[in-house]
């Protein structure tokens, strides 16, 4: 898992990823290298789910109906 | 006024030259006219009678008091979006224009909207609504969504200026900042309100993007909260793909939005606590997580690093050992990269619990023994001791330092 990866990623993704791997790595069903690598995933999902949560701002956005049906977001105050 | 004439000579001389002379159509128009441009749009209070819903689905009826009556008419494309079924006795406010139907050289109220006056009646239509849904099932438990634990977009329906988007607004930007709040503002109150909120719920249906909706106000009268015990709005709730959770105003009262909705809040501020976790209980669960993902790891290479050693000494193999030794080593980095990040995090956790770095270093004897701290047990059980009073004169004790071991007798107690 990269960095930029982990980025397009919603926090609701990240942390569900981390409970199952956690779990996963638990089990002890993989060789040692491929815990590792699990090991250093959930590190970064760690990282990134406290980032997620650290840097967030809320965002207050109003839903609008164009004339042709489509919908778009205006951010508010 | 309507027509002229030389009043003097009005008894004797009605000479029809000096008159002016209307058709019953001019002069019926000429009535209309007056009345339908000199009244503005008005309310009326009085009591129901005569009430009779045509096959074509308008409704007839008179709105009378002791003294007077006036006759009432609701084209069928309004009566369908009236906040209670009407009917003889019923006391109303009807809000409308006065119109003259020419055919019948007859004046009504050309009614818009109604709304009964006095709690009695709005607590019969709220129970009947109540009924109709129940029988149709639409407030049974298997209906009900499942309410998604982190959502990430939430739709909200209320008003734009109301305290209830304020309420909602500090909440989740206080538990849950990352989340991305959407308003569709909808009119919570007054005519047209039911239409507007229901019309809102299925719009966000058609975006698409929300998770779950928060539909509700705050407080206010029975009235106020009214469009939240119509039919339009509690099918809409039912129809909705997305969860949704009812907020209206205060704890006591239920409408029945609650009950057709998937969760019910008892206010719009319950609601955002509902439906969103909190930062700081998640960033517990984090680190909870990744202190999981550690203790595994080093468990695994203790486990390894024993099982190896044993390899050593019977075959001499020394392959493995250093693989090992590269495993501690990234392990090591590893964990310390952890440190760094929990250097970065918010200052809740801190306030809350022991930092994680103390947390991690717990987890890592190692690495406190070879800061020179050192583990002594007590040689007759292998308890560790942490408090000079576990111990006595002449116990045998062990000493573990980062790099092997000793052995020795306690010769007296500080405490």
């Amino acid at each position: 898992m990269t960095p930029s990866k982990s980025k397009e990623m919603t926090f609701e993704q990240a942390y569900q990823k981390l409970e199952i791997l956690v779990e996963a790595l638990e089990r002890g069903e993989s060789t040692l290298e491929e815990s590792l690598k699990s090991f250093e995933e959930g590190m970064e999902l760690a990282k990134f789910c406290a980032q997620k949560l650290q840097d967030a701002e809320l965002r207050l956005q109003k839903l609008v109906k164009g004339e042709d049906g489509s919908f778009q977001l205006e951010l508010m105050q | 006024m309507i027509g002229t004439g030389p009043e003097d000579d009005f008894l004797v001389s009605p000479e029809p030259s000096e008159w002016r002379v209307y058709t019953v159509c001019e002069i019926t128009r000429e009535i209309k006219r007056n009345i339908e441009e000199g009244f503005a749009p008005l309310a009326v209070e009085g009591e129901i009678s005569n009430f009779k819903r045509h096959t074509s689905g308008h409704l007839y009826f008179s709105l009378k008091d002791a003294e007077a009556q006036i006759a009432c008419v609701l084209w069928r494309g309004r009566s369908q979006n009236l906040p209670f079924q009407p009917h003889d006795g019923a006391k109303v406010l009807a809000f409308g224009n006065l119109s003259v139907y020419e055919r019948q050289g007859k004046y009504q109220l050309d009614v818009m909207w109604l709304r009964p006056i006095g709690a009695g009646e709005w607590q019969l239509a709220f129970e009947a609504l109540k009924k109709k849904l129940a029988d149709e099932g639409l407030f049974d438990a298997d209906r009900k969504k499942p309410i998604p634990p982190f959502p990430s977009r939430i739709g909200v329906v209320t008003s734009e200026t109301g305290a209830a988007l304020h309420d909602i607004a500090s909440i989740i930007a206080r538990r849950a900042p990352w989340v991305q709040l959407i308003l569709r503002p909808a009119r919570v109150q007054g005519e047209g309100a039911a239409e507007d909120i229901a019309a809102a719920i299925d719009e966000f249906n058609a975006y698409g993007e929300a998770d779950v909706l928060i539909v509700g106000r705050g407080g206010g009268s029975l009235e106020d909260l009214w469009a939240f015990n119509q039919e339009t709005v509690a099918r809409a709730i039912a129809r909705s793909k997305i969860p949704v959770v009812s907020a209206v105003g205060h704890e006591v009262d239920f409408s029945i939005s609650d009950f057709t909705a998937d969760l019910r809040a008892p206010t719009p501020s319950a609601a955002a606590e509902l439906v969103v976790s909190d930062k700081a209980e998640l960033i517990e669960r984090i680190h909870l997580l990744a202190r999981r993902c550690v203790r595994h790891l080093k468990t695994r290479i203790i486990l390894q690093s024993e099982r190896v050693s044993g390899f050593q000494k019977s075959y001499g193999l020394r392959i493995p050992g250093e693989r090992l030794r590269e495993y501690r080593q990234r392990l090591d980095d590893l964990t310390r990269g952890l440190e760094t990040a929990a250097d970065l995090r918010i200052r809740e956790l801190r306030l809350k619990s022991a930092s994680v770095r103390e947390k991690l270093a717990a987890l890592n004897p190692e690495a406190v023994l070879l800061r020179g701290y050192s583990i002594t047990t007590r040689a007759r059980d292998g308890w560790i001791v942490t408090r000079s009073e576990e111990l006595q004169a002449t116990d045998a004790v062990r000493i573990r330092f980062a790099s092997g071991s000793v052995r020795g007798i306690v010769e007296s107690i500080e405490l």
